[in-house]
């Protein structure tokens, strides 16, 4: 009977931390391979000839064809800069100056990792076309509503994400990500 | 109580055995990755130009859509294939992956050294009989050398803005991948 219970107990414990363990890791990819500056995570591995066993997994979940090392680097951060999610009611700044790169392209995502829908039909800004200020700094209102100068529409309800690529960036050894200056990302205001 | 004990430390190093089992067997089962969603497309040994991404039309995952993506399948055990693009003067980039979803090789237009690409997808064994007797044809190729079989190659091409889409859109379906070399 004791003994019973112990099986009962190691086959409950293994289900638990074998299945949590593992979809913590490949669905929210947070156990391992990710390079965090800033708010914003980069999975660097995932566009290796080798890529380790996590970052096979999601990207047979994802069905993603990740950035090779030549081509650049994705930075995606769904927080800002206090710490709270992104959610369509709030605007918010991205501001500041993007690491050395060629060509950057900032876009919304949805939850879902989706595209999501908006008025002015615009699904993402890239450098070459972002004003910028007399110091060479640039800052991009994101938000639902129609802002003027840089502005990025997202979808008008849920929380968003935001992908910031990096196109022919030297940056995607990925040594060196932790020390970056990445655009931060203020909270303006809320509906 | 040692029973109870017994079982936590049991079913810990079990769900460590569980855990590293689901990460090497997501791969082999998931139905979801991009090489399964390229076997929609008519893109076997010619390059097929995906629609640019926006909202509700995305066919494939997290492409940007300030890009434009063409993509060809192939398979090298029917022997080498050979890519031949010639872009417009923008950022692009193309990259080889395998059916796993490795991206085995990938270079960008500076690397290549212009608006060109020639690129010549072999494996060890086929490029091992050819040392013989090159053919005068691949002189002018970046050679990839790759024990693989099947796989797909994505072109990335930058669209600065919608004037310069129709340019990139007609040199991408110009772009040729052909078993031969």
């Amino acid at each position: 009977m004791r003994s019973l219970l112990g099986l009962i107990v190691a086959l409950g414990v293994a289900t638990v931390t074998g299945v949590g363990t593992a979809w913590y890791a490949i669905e929210q990819g947070q156990l391992f391979g990710a390079v965090a500056a800033g708010n914003w995570t980069a999975w660097p591995g995932t566009g290796r000839e080798d890529p380790d066993p996590y970052s096979l997994a999601m990207l047979a979940r994802t069905g993603e064809v990740p950035l090779g090392a030549s081509e650049g680097l994705a930075f995606s951060a769904t927080h800002d800069d206090d710490g709270n999610p992104l959610t369509s009611a709030c605007v918010y700044q991205v501001f500041g100056e993007a690491p050395a790169a060629r060509l950057w392209t900032l876009t919304a995502y949805d939850e879902r990792g989706l595209l999501m829908a908006n008025a002015a039909r615009r699904a993402g800004f890239h450098s070459r076309e972002v004003v910028r200020g007399t110091s060479g700094l640039f800052s991009i209102t994101v938000s639902a509503e129609v802002a003027p100068g840089n502005w990025l529409p997202v979808g008008t309800s849920g929380n968003f994400g935001l992908v910031l690529r990096l196109y022919d960036t030297p940056l995607t050894t990925g040594s060196q990500i932790g020390d970056l200056v990445m655009p931060g990302i203020g909270k303006v205001g809320c509906r | 109580m040692k029973t109870v004990l017994g079982g936590l430390i049991g079913g810990l190093l079990l769900g460590g055995i569980i855990h590293i089992a689901i990460v090497f067997l997501v791969p082999l089962y998931a139905t979801n990755g991009a090489w399964s969603r390229i076997q929609d497309f008519n893109a076997h040994l010619k390059f097929h130009v995906l629609p640019q991404s926006a909202p509700d039309s995305e066919v494939l995952t997290l492409l940007d859509p300030r890009l434009m993506h063409a993509v060809c399948r192939f398979d090298l055990e029917s022997g080498p294939v050979r890519i031949n693009v010639t872009f417009p003067r923008t950022f692009w980039s193309a990259a080889v992956f395998d059916r796993r979803g490795r991206n085995v090789y990938n270079l960008n237009d500076g690397s290549a050294g212009g608006s060109a690409l020639d690129l010549a997808l072999i494996t060890p064994i086929q490029m091992a009989l050819l040392r013989q007797n090159p053919p005068a044809s691949l002189e002018t190729a970046i050679i990839v050398e790759r024990a693989m079989k099947e796989g797909f190659v994505l072109l990335r091409a930058f669209v600065g803005d919608d004037s310069a889409s129709d340019g990139i859109s007609a040199a991408l379906s110009r772009a040729s991948c052909q078993q031969r070399l």
